[in-house]
């Protein structure tokens, strides 16, 4: 874990209102694993006063990595504004990534809108893992929004895409796509990860078709966040009967968790 | 220690810290969050997270939101409980070279004794801060805090409980807070430690719902600083008993605000959220200002504040 001022060595609008920004520090690129996060302040002064979490997406180079975020509220508004060569605030990489694990099997990894970001991670790692191709599944709103792993990070890897408007890909939900993919693993009897990050009722969703396939299913959870460090305990979701604890950190605990470890009934109250 | 660098120990009733700044309650989890960061033992002292007999869920979420210069939080005093604190937390900092002050609550004045009680004789815990802003339970809900009568039995209480020093941390949501810190004093606490967050509520407009789901929270944050400072001078100037200065501190500046006003510690804790390193970069800022003013001790600092109308 680092706390650092890193200068942005690129920044860019990969989608209307959804920007790539790279920083440049190596003891981050190097340490961070798909899955963990950084907490970001672009802003000098007292407001807005709390950095912000957000997925790292890929390691890019050497020595960087990359955010991908949305505009969503002031925080990301002050931060679209940053310019190339401008120092920002990071403290990470924080929490618990993705388990991949030494294991064979197939991943698949699904995505909604902006929460493709950390499975471009895990994408890019895997496939640095020689022959663990993942299938990627990608769901948005309509074909202005979409965000693929070869256009944003440059990755070999072609992406199925769905938008909820019909405009590219499939028309429908990211979930659509998903169901083919697991009926093949579960006819082939292959030990199957599912990893996905995206609202709170396409990951519940996920995580049924998951189940009911017998696969192995992790998602990343987004909450507002005060600290990022586990103190502050503003980040809670609910957790299942069977975890023994009434609720768990995103940030600690997380942000990805077995889908089992969530209580699905109520995740994603309030939160949007 | 250099020449030039100004003694920054400073006295709070039987403590002595060794320098004025300490996490808050709250906002520091149990010490070693910020570990990884910083060495804790930095600090003047740390404030662990507020403490019952039995372990806490805490509100369901969200928990937390961002408000102009602050936020408001209803986490609910999640906490593991007095038994895991001693076998999980306690081991750790027990070997922390810093003050350890250990935030308690109860739900009732037994409850309250109660916690004190489990705490007494154990080793590696230098004081208790007494958060009384909870609901009576047993009287209606209505907080301790609101009614002297009871934040002094309260404090009889844990002092007839305990054998550590006890430091009463007071609510900022009463009508005149210098009537708890007068009952308060009077009932035998040690010091007293000010302000909680200021109770308030953010409304979801597109939802038209509370953006908690508690409804109601506790704004802290820079937002509420003037709020505490004033509330700080208030208190000094009513009390005999040292008063440790907690509310929307930031910035050296902030500090010293609180200590020239009166106080003679202060702690830190939404500050610490946004920019982790707050507290070092408060201390260099205190060095820093003494340096440069010739001050040597930082206690000669406390309580200078002239109120002369000058102007």
């Amino acid at each position: 874990m680092f706390e650092c001022e890193p200068e942005i060595t690129a920044h860019r609008e990969v989608a209307p209102g959804t920007y790539l920004m790279t920083l440049r520090e190596a003891s981050i690129a190097k340490q961070a694993r798909p899955g963990q996060f950084v907490m970001l302040r672009a802003f000098s002064g007292m407001d807005p006063l709390l950095r912000r979490p957000f997925s790292i997406c890929g390691r890019i180079g050497e020595d960087a990595f990359g955010v991908l975020y949305r505009v969503v509220g002031r925080g990301t508004a002050v931060l679209a504004k940053q310019r190339t060569g401008d120092r920002i605030q990071v403290l990470g990489p924080l929490g618990n990534g993705f388990q991949t694990g030494p294991a064979s099997g197939s991943f698949i990894l699904a995505g909604g809108g902006v929460g493709v970001a950390p499975l471009f991670f895990l994408a890019q790692t895997l496939l640095g893992q020689g022959d663990r191709t993942p299938a990627f599944l990608a769901g948005f709103s309509g074909k202005q929004e979409v965000l693929s792993p070869g256009d944003v990070l440059q990755l070999d890897l072609e992406a199925e895409i769905a938008t909820e408007d019909g405009t590219l890909g499939h028309a429908g939900p990211v979930t659509d796509l998903l169901e083919p993919h697991l009926a093949v693993c579960a006819e082939q009897g292959n030990k199957t990860t599912v990893c996905a990050c995206g609202p709170p009722a396409m990951l519940e969703r996920v995580a049924a078709l998951a189940r009911a396939a017998g696969a192995s299913c992790q998602v990343s959870l987004e909450s507002a966040m005060a600290c990022g460090l586990g103190a502050c305990l503003g980040c809670t979701v609910h957790a299942a009967p069977q975890e023994g604890i009434p609720y768990l950190r995103v940030c600690r605990e997380g942000p990805v968790f077995p889908a089992e470890a969530v209580d699905w009934s109520r995740a994603g109250a309030g939160w949007s | 220690m250099n020449e030039m660098d100004p003694d920054l120990t400073v006295r709070v009733g039987p403590l002595r810290l060794k320098n004025p700044v300490l996490a808050a309650s709250g906002t520091f989890g149990y010490g070693r969050e910020f570990e990884p960061l910083f060495d804790p033992a930095l600090l003047g002292g740390i404030v662990v997270k507020g403490l019952s007999l039995e372990p806490r869920a805490g509100n369901p979420p969200p928990r937390i939101v961002e408000t102009p210069c602050g936020m408001l939080n209803a986490i609910g005093l999640a906490n593991i409980g007095v038994k895991r604190f001693l076998e999980e937390k306690l081991p750790w900092l027990q070997r922390l070279d810093t003050t350890v002050v250990v935030n308690i609550y109860g739900h009732s004045v037994e409850e309250y004794g109660e916690v004190a009680g489990a705490l007494r004789g154990v080793e590696g815990i230098d004081a208790l801060e007494v958060n009384i802003s909870c609901p009576n339970v047993k009287q209606g809900g209505m907080a301790f805090c609101t009614d002297p009568m009871m934040s002094a039995r309260v404090t009889e209480t844990v002092l007839e409980r305990s054998d550590k020093p006890v430091i009463v941390k007071l609510s900022p949501n009463v009508t005149d807070i210098r009537e708890p810190a007068l009952a308060v004093e009077k009932a035998g606490a040690h010091a007293l430690s000010l302000i909680n967050t200021i109770t308030g509520m953010v409304v979801d407009v597109e939802a038209r719902r509370p953006a908690l789901a508690n409804v109601k929270g506790g704004l802290s944050g820079p937002a509420i600083r003037p709020v505490a400072v004033r509330m700080v001078y208030e208190v000094v100037e009513a009390v005999r008993i040292p008063v440790i200065g907690v509310g929307g501190i930031a910035t050296a500046k902030d500090a010293l605000e609180f200590l020239i006003t009166g106080a003679r510690a202060v702690e830190v804790g939404t500050a610490g959220f946004a920019d982790p390193l707050a507290t070092l970069k408060i201390l260099d800022g205190l060095s820093g200002f003494c340096r440069s003013r010739g001050i040597d001790r930082v206690e000669d600092l406390i309580g200078t504040l002239e109120t002369d109308r000058r102007f």
